[in-house]
């Protein structure tokens, strides 16, 4: 059981971050 | 709302906090991008920052939080985020490097212009209270030393990257990014203003007092209090609460401790300490009458939930049965008579807690007791070593299944005993698990 439950949350948070960043970052480099 | 739901409803608004910076930054017109990787390390800076922000949240102890999550998943998730939050606040200056081998210049936190220090400041902050967190104990650092450390970092960190943001001055030049800022460190001061003020001046006006200090083994005292001017307030068998003995709530010497007693008693409050050598060791010295201030009830368990009710497999180790007497208590005066399987392990006879309780108990439920001593003085009538597999599998009845399973004590006693109710074929949802030291 462990401790995956609680990884997977901050892994899909950490991953929705990453994606809203790239996101950002692209919107602005005008591609 | 079913619990799921508000679960999930919590986690997305935490996710909306935490990124809103950069979507106001996608919605209203900014200053022209500069290019991919610089503005990118922006963003991971911003969105680390609000992360870091919002770690206060968690340890806030929130009754609405408390109420649908199982706290200790939550401070694992603020444990795995905190450190998340650091990597992306650190990344940041680093590929501002790499980009621009220029910025060398910046990283001089003695030559480097304000805005860089500023910046500086608040990344030290952060990784030395992710360090001090993860290594609170190598360190032998005081709880409440490294508390108040805590708090203090948690100050910079709120005020130093902003400043850092507000002198870059680039996309903080506009109203959106300013009132984005604004919001978010209002949610910080929000959530400062009441856990350090607002919830010490209401626990004040609910005080207690120690009616009677219970010596239940050489070690292990049970405290009952009594509500001081008030009626008390209702919990669930088997919550939490952090107490201060004697001094003023606005401190930050609290301690949390299980409820022992049940559930349907209002005018009485009782917590089962052991000593463990720090604020514990003092329980013992303890006259009675002494002021008691009590925040809580904590925690999501509840004994009537659907899943419960064809009985229950208590498994405690030591102290962890805390918790385990609260339930029994509870069950007892709701003349509860649910089956309960449970298996006690302990050092030896001398350090069977409750044991003339849990005799009387034992007569008023459906309760089933095996002691199980580490070093038993007197083999007989005990079961020696520790709670097995082959003991479990050799008491538990047929329908092992349908019954429910709450496990409270030390971390290597709740591992044990995860893998023995795998083996069993117990599932997962059928399990609460309850640390005897906080994550």
């Amino acid at each position: 059981m462990g401790n995956k439950k609680e990884l997977t949350v901050a892994g899909l948070m950490t991953a929705a971050a990453l994606v809203i960043t790239i996101l950002f970052a692209w919107l602005q480099a005008g591609f | 709302m079913k619990k799921k739901n508000l679960r999930l409803l919590v986690w997305a608004i935490y996710l909306l906090i935490i990124l809103l910076p950069l979507i106001v930054m996608m919605v209203f017109p900014m200053p022209k991008g500069r290019d991919f990787w610089r503005d990118f390390s922006v963003g991971l800076g911003f969105v680390g920052l609000a992360m870091a922000g919002m770690q206060f949240i968690p340890t806030a102890r929130l009754r609405f939080l408390s109420d649908i999550f199982d706290m200790d998943h939550v401070y694992k998730v603020h444990h795995y985020l905190s450190v998340v939050s650091v990597l992306l606040v650190a990344v940041h200056p680093i590929i501002l490097l790499v980009n621009n081998p220029y910025v060398i210049n910046f990283f001089n936190p003695f030559t480097a212009p304000w805005r860089a220090q500023a910046g500086w400041i608040g990344l030290g902050s952060l990784l030395l209270i992710a360090i001090t967190s993860v290594l609170r104990t190598d360190l032998k650092l005081d709880y409440n030393a490294w508390h108040g450390i805590h708090d203090l970092l948690a100050a910079a960190i709120a005020v130093f990257p902003l400043i850092h943001i507000s002198k870059v001055n680039y996309y903080a030049s506009t109203a959106a990014v300013k009132w984005v800022w604004a919001f978010e460190v209002l949610i910080w001061v929000g959530m400062t203003v009441y856990v350090r003020i607002l919830k010490p001046i209401f626990l004040l006006k609910r005080p207690f007092t120690i009616k009677e200090i219970i010596e239940e083994t050489w070690d292990t005292w049970t405290i009952v209090l009594k509500p001081k001017g008030h009626a008390g307030f209702d919990f669930n068998a088997s919550q939490v609460a952090w107490i201060n003995i004697n001094s003023s709530p606005f401190t930050l010497h609290k301690n949390p401790f299980s409820i022992s007693g049940s559930a349907h008693r209002k005018d009485e409050l009782r917590f089962s300490i052991k000593n463990l050598g720090d604020f514990t060791s003092s329980i013992g010295k303890l006259k009675g009458g002494e002021t008691v201030y009590v925040d809580g009830p904590y925690g999501s368990f509840n004994l009537n939930e659907p899943n419960m009710q064809n009985g229950f497999v208590f498994l405690a180790g030591g102290i962890g049965s805390a918790p385990i007497m609260s339930m029994l208590h509870t069950m007892a005066d709701a003349k509860d008579q649910r089956p309960v399987y449970f298996f006690y392990g302990c050092y030896d006879e001398e350090n069977i807690i409750f044991k003339k309780d849990l005799e009387e108990l034992r007569k008023k439920l459906d309760l089933k007791l095996f002691y199980v001593l580490e070093k038993p003085k007197s083999p007989q009538n005990i079961y020696q070593g520790f709670i097995s597999y082959d003991l479990l599998n050799e008491k538990l009845p047929e329908n092992r299944k349908e019954l429910f399973y709450y496990i409270c004590g030390p971390l290597p006693m709740i591992d044990a005993m995860e893998s023995h109710l795998i083996k069993l074929g117990i599932p997962d949802y059928k399990v609460n698990k309850e640390k005897y030291k906080m994550a």
